[in-house]
């Protein structure tokens, strides 16, 4: 609609009849509880958002029932559109819904489409090809690496990374993606103003600056378990592909991935180890007939996805260019991209018939992280991406 | 008549003496004993008419009066017994009053005569000589734990009818009734284990290492590892690579456990470091030490020796918050009704413990743990602890093949050898300036005694902007450093020893 805005012939009107619109669907979805297909019926009985705000009690109880009605006359009393309106945007949330030209094309096509959708930052780009990381938020050091691996990947292919900006893989693949310039987008399961998980506000603000948070919940709404299996078909709906990068056996990721095949997306899975608690979901998931994910750009090329950019990953590191002592180019050689404990480190340089001692190991390792070639972590080492 | 009987009394693990003065006149007869006494002082007088009934000596009916001088020092324990059975007896006329001239006495009367063992006679003969007694008469039991102090006449009695006979003896002959103890110091084999020796424990090389470093700076040590993984054996193996106790600090630590009465017979005297590991149930008082009569916790116990503390976080906390001020002042101070006292603890604190409640973390197939719940852990400990720790070591699970292989480890002698050569580098830079140990440094001095040279200062600030260390973070590097140079038998530190210390930071928090 702002292309409208400085458009002065006439449409000037349209577009104030479309943001009047836009204040009253606003106020319809920040009704609690009420569901987005009732929210449809209504717009398709009454016509526009306004004739809604408008309509007679008896009309609606009739459209969506005797306590939907009830919840309405309540919201109603309370609170004016105008009201709402103002509240949402002077939080700095954007808002759209279905009858809106910048309504994501992608949730018209799946069952159950959310009626309208609360953001911060900016929408997905229709035309940008999405990936959905997700995974569980109990992860291993193989799911952090992975998880890490393909979302720097995606992202400096130009693909948008989707996720749920919970704990574990999902917050893992989300900083990532940004880490290597790409943008990522964060569907909540509470309202978009609601930090949670709180350890990840960080990420939050990130998420505005380079791609954007979203909700179909009001604002100020706490997280409820019962809201989050709807808002991961969200996910799957922005996605063109889901990837699942670590999942037990019981997952909710698993509801995500229903979701999708409902949706009628691809499905990747990374295979783990048959014995690792943590990949039991994927190996199902791969079992079950799921695309065995390798690497980011198999799932790209499979995709007949262009490149958007250039891929600036992983840079070849040459360690004879870094001026680094032998000790640490013993240790380098022992070192990998899942971390070991300096323990491991010993036993694996003592297989090699070094004779390097511990002291001598320390002062390697330390040497390697100073120079940004390897980090530790919980007291584990490992080389850096 | 009147007389006076000099006897030992504790105050805290200070000791002094105390006068028993008894007085036996005409009128109504009675028993009465004045002088700020505890119940069990209280109760020597039934104890002691008893015993000198049982020993045939029937008391005249006659008012006796004891009074037990500094008047104002409140009185405990039943060490009493025997110095006012002494008195009775002196100030009857049956024993000659040049008898008890120049002796201390102390000792617990049973009903039967018996003279039973009592806490503290270590300081308590100590005390004696230095204000220039002569001769201390103590239960048999402690005849060993007095002999200790030499110069000064122990005569060990087990019968209140064997010391009426020694004290009615005339002095030249009373050598052959009971000879002084003399000073021994056999029967130590006990104390510790001569089994335990690092030559045992396969792997774990960095964390044998991380033990080396902290035991040679006297700097408290934390270990993190899942269960199994090795940390309390190697906590106990401890005491074996730090240096052998000095006279002067065997008899401080002997003193604390006579007043603890912790010594016995057959351990007279403390000669091995002491290795204390407290249950985490282990009460607040218990740890520090008191109760309505104070007595030594296990911080004190553990003065000059090692305090392990396995599955830190799960001691109450507390309970973990005492150890602040004997971490700082290497002493512990204990506020009662009965008075306040003061007991020396300085010890080197080993903790163990797991990375997360269920142990596993961070190998997520078998932690159950969500991300909350470890930090949560780990936070159990608090900062102003964690601080004072500065030696923090991974312990990694082992692995099979390494459990059962036979392997040549470094024996403890070996790594003592080399502790010790670094303590002796720290004793020659620290004489006379208060200082022991490396771990001792205040953020003020360690630019005097830890100077950087150029290089070693620019990779500092490598390490302290790279690796977002926080200012007691850098000094405790720089610390650990100072320690690792000196077992290397530097008196400079390296950039290869700043690296090391590095390595034994705590890093995902600063």
């Amino acid at each position: 609609m702002v292309a409208h805005r400085n458009n002065l012939d006439g449409t000037e009107v349209e577009w104030k009849m479309g943001e009047q619109n836009k204040i009253y669907a606003c106020w319809l979805d920040t009704i609690y509880w009420l569901a987005g297909g009732t929210k449809y019926k209504l717009l398709e009985a009454a016509g526009t958002a306004q004739d809604v705000y408008l309509m007679p009690e008896r009309h609606i109880t009739a459209v969506a029932g005797e306590k939907a009605c009830e919840r309405f006359v309540q919201h109603k009393r309370r609170y004016s559109p105008q009201k709402v309106w103002n509240y949402v945007t002077g939080s700095g949330i954007s808002y759209t819904y279905c009858r809106e030209p910048d309504f994501p094309q992608k949730f018209v096509d799946i069952p159950d489409p959310p009626f309208g959708i609360f953001y911060k930052g900016r929408l997905p780009d229709g035309c940008v090809p999405a990936v959905a990381l997700i995974g569980s938020r109990k992860c291993s050091e193989y799911g952090t690496y992975m998880a890490e691996l393909f979302a720097a990947g995606f992202a400096s292919a130009g693909v948008d990374v989707i996720s749920g900006m919970a704990l574990g893989i999902d917050g893992i693949s989300q900083r990532a993606a940004l880490k290597a310039g790409g943008s990522s987008f964060a569907v909540l399961g509470c309202g978009v103003d609601v930090v949670y998980p709180r350890a990840n506000e960080p990420l939050y603000r990130q998420l505005q600056e380079k791609g954007g948070v979203l909700s179909e919940y009001p604002p100020r709404m706490e997280p409820r378990p019962a809201l989050f299996p709807p808002r991961n078909r969200i996910i799957s709906a922005l996605a063109d592909v889901v990837v699942v990068v670590e999942a037990c056996e019981k997952s909710g990721t698993l509801i995500t991935v229903d979701m999708a095949l409902e949706q009628g997306k691809e499905v990747y899975a990374l295979p783990g180890r048959c014995t690792d608690a943590l990949s039991m979901g994927c190996n199902r998931l791969l079992r079950q007939g799921a695309m065995i994910a390798v690497s980011p750009d198999d799932i790209i090329s499979d995709m007949h996805w262009e490149r958007q950019t250039s891929r600036h990953g992983r840079t070849e590191r040459k360690l004879a260019d870094s001026k680094i002592s032998e000790t640490a180019k013993e240790i380098y050689a022992v070192l990998a991209s899942l971390p070991v404990t300096q323990e491991e480190i010993v036993a694996r340089l003592r297989e090699n018939r070094s004779a390097l001692s511990v002291p001598q190991i320390c002062q390697g390792l330390v040497e390697l992280e100073l120079k940004g070639l390897a980090a530790s972590q919980n007291g584990q080492y490992k080389l850096l991406l | 008549m009147y007389s006076r009987v000099v006897t030992g009394a504790l105050n805290g693990i200070e000791s002094m003496l105390a006068a028993v003065e008894v007085d036996a006149s005409k009128g109504m007869p009675g028993f009465e004993m004045v002088g700020q006494l505890n119940n069990e002082v209280r109760e020597a007088r039934e104890r002691v008419r008893v015993a000198l009934k049982n020993a045939s000596i029937a008391i005249p009916p006659m008012r006796i009066t004891v009074s037990i001088s500094p008047a104002e020092m409140r009185k405990e324990g039943a060490a009493y017994d025997l110095p006012i059975a002494i008195g009775v007896l002196v100030s009857l006329g049956l024993i000659p009053e040049e008898g008890i001239g120049n002796t201390l006495i102390v000792g617990e009367l049973g009903l039967d005569g018996a003279v039973r063992t009592v806490k503290g006679v270590l300081p308590i003969v100590q005390r004696a000589k230095q204000e220039g007694v002569k001769r201390c008469m103590v239960p048999t039991a402690n005849v060993r734990e007095g002999a200790i102090i030499d110069n000064i006449e122990i005569i060990g009695v087990s019968t209140l009818s064997e010391a009426i006979e020694y004290l009615r003896e005339a002095e030249e002959r009373r050598c052959q009734l009971i000879a002084p103890a003399r000073r021994t110091l056999m029967g130590q084999g006990s104390q510790t284990d001569k089994a335990l020796d690092f030559s045992e424990i396969n792997g774990q090389e960095a964390v044998k290492r991380a033990v080396e470093v902290a035991a040679a700076g006297f700097h408290h040590i934390l270990m993190i590892g899942p269960p199994g993984s090795g940390k309390t054996m190697i906590a106990k193996r401890i005491p074996t690579i730090l240096p052998d106790l000095s006279m002067e600090e065997s008899l401080e630590v002997s003193t604390i456990y006579s007043v603890a009465g912790q010594l016995d017979d057959r351990n007279a005297l403390i000669t091995k470091r002491p290795f204390l590991d407290p249950h985490h149930t282990i009460s607040a008082q218990a740890l520090a030490g008191g109760g309505r009569i104070p007595k030594p916790g296990a911080v004190s116990l553990a003065h000059r020796g090692v305090l392990f503390m396995d599955e830190l976080p799960e001691f109450r906390r507390g309970t973990i918050e005492i150890l602040r001020q004997p971490l700082e002042d290497k002493r512990i101070h204990i506020a009662r009704t009965s008075g306040s006292f003061v007991y020396p603890a300085d010890f080197m604190l080993v903790g163990a413990m797991n990375p997360c409640p269920c142990g596993h973390f961070p190998d997520r197939n078998k932690c159950t743990c969500s991300e909350t719940e470890v930090k949560k852990y780990l936070s159990r400990i608090s900062g102003p602890i964690l601080d004072r720790i500065d030696v923090i070591t991974q312990a990694p699970r082992v692995d099979i093949r390494q459990l059962s292989a036979t392997m040549h480890n470094e024996s403890s002698a070996d790594i003592r050898e080399r502790v010790m050569g670094a303590r002796e580098r720290q004793n020659r830079r620290y004489r006379g300036t208060g200082y022991h140990f490396n771990a001792e440094l205040r953020a003020g001095d360690i630019r005097t005694y830890c100077p950087l040279g150029t290089e070693e200062q620019a990779m500092m600030e490598e390490i302290f902007t790279i690796m977002n260390l926080s200012a007691r973070a850098y000094h405790k590097v720089i610390k650990v450093a100072r320690t690792i140079a000196d077992l290397d038998g530097k008196d400079d530190i390296g950039t290869a020893h700043l690296g090391e210390a590095v390595c034994y930071r705590m890093n995902d928090r600063n």
